[in-house]
């Protein structure tokens, strides 16, 4: 299944690696955004199947973010993608509704592993 | 406040398990071995640690995190420019020419490669204390090692403050690059997390 996906990552870097990888597993990118306001705007302009969503971000942080899209839209589908590898960071961002957490660094089998295992999970 | 021996000796070994998880961060992101060169936590006023700093002037590229307020730390790492180099090169290396073309582009891999080590080198620490520690974003700075340290440290009371200093320094024998890191925390916040969170 191919998704329309919103990357929001503070960092330019990040944002084409993993566009990159995503292209490669059959995905298309319809936004990018470099903040939590960049992408509580894109959301509602491009409607993606999912938002791949980093914690650190330079003005609210992806904790702030994730309720926030979800009131947007109840349905949104955030997948969590963080350097942030403590244990209680999974516990609440999938409290807060995201369908997964993947952690930095990764590579594109493991990204294609983790959309594959979210995927039927998603609301 | 100050810490106990069997605290500090916790703190280190935690601290020792996140020096492992960051160069194993560092080694995946570079597709090459870091090994760790030397690791050391000392309570050691600020301003030795720069006048230490103050050696060597060549420019280095440094990354700077700073936590929230409920866990206040601040972590730093640094590489030289050649090493800073050679670390981008690894990293961006398979992916898209649009990457390779990007402005400030060293800079940039730096930013993103420090913030994943950063996270890895307090990831034990945060586990211990049951605490999710968000980092901010990267401020990335050239200069000589003293100078980039230097916006760390300047919360703090350089010759007052009780300081726990955790330096690391980490070498990449394919790459022919070094990096240092060091985390920063306040010894008395620190000891008052302890005692909250009853860990000893």
């Amino acid at each position: 299944m191919s998704y329309r996906i919103l990357i929001v990552d503070d960092s330019p870097v990040l944002r084409v690696m993993l566009s990159d990888m995503l292209q490669e597993l059959g995905h298309q990118v319809v936004a990018e955004a470099d903040s939590g306001a960049a992408a509580l705007s894109a959301y509602p302009e491009h409607k993606p199947d999912l938002v791949c969503l980093d914690v650190s971000l330079p003005d609210i942080s992806g904790l702030e973010v994730l309720p926030k899209l979800r009131r947007l839209d109840p349905r949104a589908k955030v997948l969590i993608v963080t350097g942030n590898d403590q244990k209680t960071l999974e516990a609440k961002v999938k409290s807060l509704g995201a369908i997964g957490v993947l952690h930095k660094p990764f590579d594109s089998l493991e990204l294609g592993a983790m959309l594959a295992k979210v995927a039927p999970k998603a609301p | 406040m100050e810490l106990n021996p069997k605290s500090r000796q916790l703190f280190t070994s935690l601290i020792e398990e996140g020096v492992s998880r960051s160069a194993d961060a560092l080694g995946k992101m570079s597709r090459t071995e870091w090994g760790v060169i030397s690791s050391s936590t000392n309570e050691i006023p600020a301003v030795r640690l720069l006048s230490w700093f103050h050696r060597d002037k060549t420019p280095h590229v440094a990354a700077g995190f700073e936590s929230d307020k409920d866990f206040p730390l601040e972590v730093v790492l640094l590489f030289s420019e050649k090493g800073a180099k050679a670390v981008t090169e690894a990293v961006t290396k398979p992916f898209s020419e649009r990457l390779r073309r990007m402005d400030d582009l060293v800079r940039l891999t730096i930013g993103e490669v420090s913030n994943i080590v950063a996270h890895s080198i307090i990831g034990a620490l945060a586990d211990k204390f049951d605490r999710t520690v968000i980092l901010s974003v990267p401020d990335v700075r050239v200069g000589p090692k003293a100078e980039v340290l230097e916006k760390s440290l300047e919360r703090y009371d350089g010759r007052n403050d009780a300081i726990l200093l955790s330096h690391v320094e980490m070498f990449s024998e394919n790459l022919a690059a070094e990096c240092s890191m060091v985390l920063v925390v306040n010894e008395a916040a620190l000891a008052e997390l302890f005692e909250r969170a009853g860990v000893l």
